[in-house]
């Protein structure tokens, strides 16, 4: 297997964005990644392109990829779209990833877009539904946020966490997304804040669940070879892991077994371990999931995350910065776009370019994206780690 | 003085053959695994350990079991009339965890998990054309 470096990335505002078609999103991350690439658009040899909702939203499926393309005149070469639920973009990354590793191409694309505001929540509401297996989950009552509520609950029983731990999730997600620019919400939100907005699904409020969104975001990867042509800052890809769920029915479901077994594959391939992380973008799409998934992934030992939002030890400066973008619950998650736009955070971070949210010193950067709800487990989590 | 259509409401599963009745007993229906003994439901006919097809045959499982977590769902598509409590039943005999509403209990009150429970049939939503959509449910043991 090859060495493969990002030598570009780009992403758009993630925010609001009824009036302005999904192309165009994608046109702009995506041209943003080939120029901070500082290549042609006719250097790209293959692409894959990840959204998840688009096809119930408006009807627009199956093509979204080169539809897009088109606009940046990518055209002829091989392109694929990639559906796999909050995992879509991440997954894009990786088969591009793999196109390169593998030596089949040297120049490979990655690109997330979505639009989740319709004007319509509920049909918005029904394309995220897609993410469960609509017939025997969906169809009885159960909600995403439903589905969180329940590990939470359980959560809760078994390490003893508070409301008020899992509240400070949101309001550090929510204070780095002040210092991100490119975040849906720049505005910050205390513990009470949180436990008193509007009650989704005990005891997840509101401000504990990530905001319909709308963005894209693009990166560029090459060999070894190939970058060193374009770029004197390359960021490597250490590894790649995606893992699917063990649907079994008597798992406990305060842990998920897929996230332990792409954490760990990820490490193993990269050779170092969690302690050797200065940064990690976290799939936050409600408060329990930052504490489920930096457990699962093993980045912090398991019941301890509460105790580390008590002394402060995932905020940028900390023992290691999680979501310092302002994650999924500040930034926003546009689905397909988010696994692409945590590749972009890292890289930036990396590079040294992350501004008013740098992570001092990092070389070393993390980025997970899990998807769905399948027989109450997760179907999809996908797990890269980014060096210098 | 007109006189409306009296149209015809269905009642429908929400799950279609995910319940039977017998003496007024509704059981779940799943599948079974005669080499292992594992249960599913939903049914799966190749048996997720054994990996086979051989011996999975359709089954009536259980309608008890005891709770083991739940949430109050208060923001859901109109039909489903939130509030409402949904959670996980573990059903005995067979050890596996059942997604359901849960009836039968003041949404106030506190259910501790351990709680002993018991399968319900009832109307579970309408849907846009008034047919009354049923299902299992599960309520705190009476």
């Amino acid at each position: 297997m090859r060495d493969v470096a990002v030598i570009g990335v780009g992403m758009t505002n993630f925010g609001k964005y009824l009036d302005t078609p999904i192309k165009e999103l994608g046109r702009v991350a995506t041209w943003d990644a080939i120029k901070d690439a500082q290549i042609s658009p006719k250097d790209i040899q293959i692409a894959y392109v990840g959204n998840a909702c688009l096809g119930v939203i408006t009807g627009q499926a199956m093509v979204l990829g080169q539809i897009i393309l088109k606009e940046v005149g990518i055209r002829g070469i091989p392109i694929t779209n990639v559906e796999n639920a909050c995992a879509s973009g991440s997954s894009a990354f990786r088969e591009a990833w793999m196109a390169v590793a593998s030596g089949m191409y040297d120049v490979a694309l990655a690109v997330g877009a979505e639009k989740l505001y319709a004007g319509d929540t509920r049909l918005s509401t029904k394309a995220l539904a897609g993410g469960s297996e609509i017939e025997y989950e969906a169809n009885l009552g159960l909600t995403m946020p439903g589905h969180w509520a329940l590990r939470a609950k359980r959560f809760m029983e078994k390490y003893g966490t508070s409301r008020e731990q899992f509240a400070k999730v949101s309001v550090k997600n929510h204070k780095n997304g002040c210092l991100n620019p490119r975040s849906q919400y720049k505005k910050e939100c205390t513990v009470e804040e949180v436990l008193n907005s509007r009650m989704i699904a005990d005891p997840l409020t509101i401000l504990s669940c990530n905001p319909l969104g709308d963005g894209a975001a693009a990166a560029v990867l090459a060999s070894k070879e190939v970058a060193a042509k374009y770029t004197t800052k390359p960021v490597w890809v250490a590894a790649s892991a995606l893992s699917s769920g063990s649907y079994d029915l008597d798992r406990e479901i305060s842990r998920n077994q897929l996230e332990e077994v792409a954490g760990r594959q990820a490490f193993e391939m990269a050779g170092i371990g969690p302690e050797d992380l200065d940064l990690a973008e976290v799939h936050d799409c409600f408060t329990i999931a930052e504490f489920m998934r930096v457990e699962g992934l093993g980045l912090v030992p398991e019941g301890e995350y509460g105790k580390w939002m008590d002394e402060g030890w995932s905020e940028i400066g900390g023992k290691l910065a999680v979501n310092p973008s302002g994650g999924l619950l500040a930034k926003g998650h546009p689905v397909g776009a988010t696994g692409v736009a945590q590749v972009a955070e890292v890289v930036w971070h990396l590079r040294e370019e992350a501004g008013e949210r740098q992570v001092p010193g990092a070389r070393v950067g993390l980025a997970h994206c899990s998807g769905g709800g399948v027989a109450s487990d997760t179907p999809a989590c996908c797990v890269h780690i980014f060096k210098k | 003085m007109t006189t409306s259509v009296n149209e015809e409401k269905k009642v429908i599963e929400a799950i279609p053959g995910a319940f039977e009745i017998e003496d007024d007993h509704p059981y779940l229906v799943g599948t079974k695994c005669s080499k292992c003994g594992a249960a599913f439901f939903p049914p799966r006919f190749i048996c997720t350990y054994c990996l086979t097809d051989e011996g999975v045959q359709k089954a009536r499982l259980g309608n008890k079991g005891t709770l083991y977590s739940y949430t109050i769902i208060n923001v859901a598509s109109k039909e489903f009339n939130p509030p409402y409590a949904f959670g996980f039943v573990i059903l005995e005999p067979e050890k596996i965890r059942i997604p359901s509403v849960l009836t039968g209990f003041d949404l106030e009150e506190e259910l501790k998990s351990g709680t002993k429970m018991e399968m319900v049939i009832e109307r579970l939503r309408n849907d846009e054309h008034g047919n009354e959509i049923v299902s299992y449910k599960f309520r705190p043991v009476q």
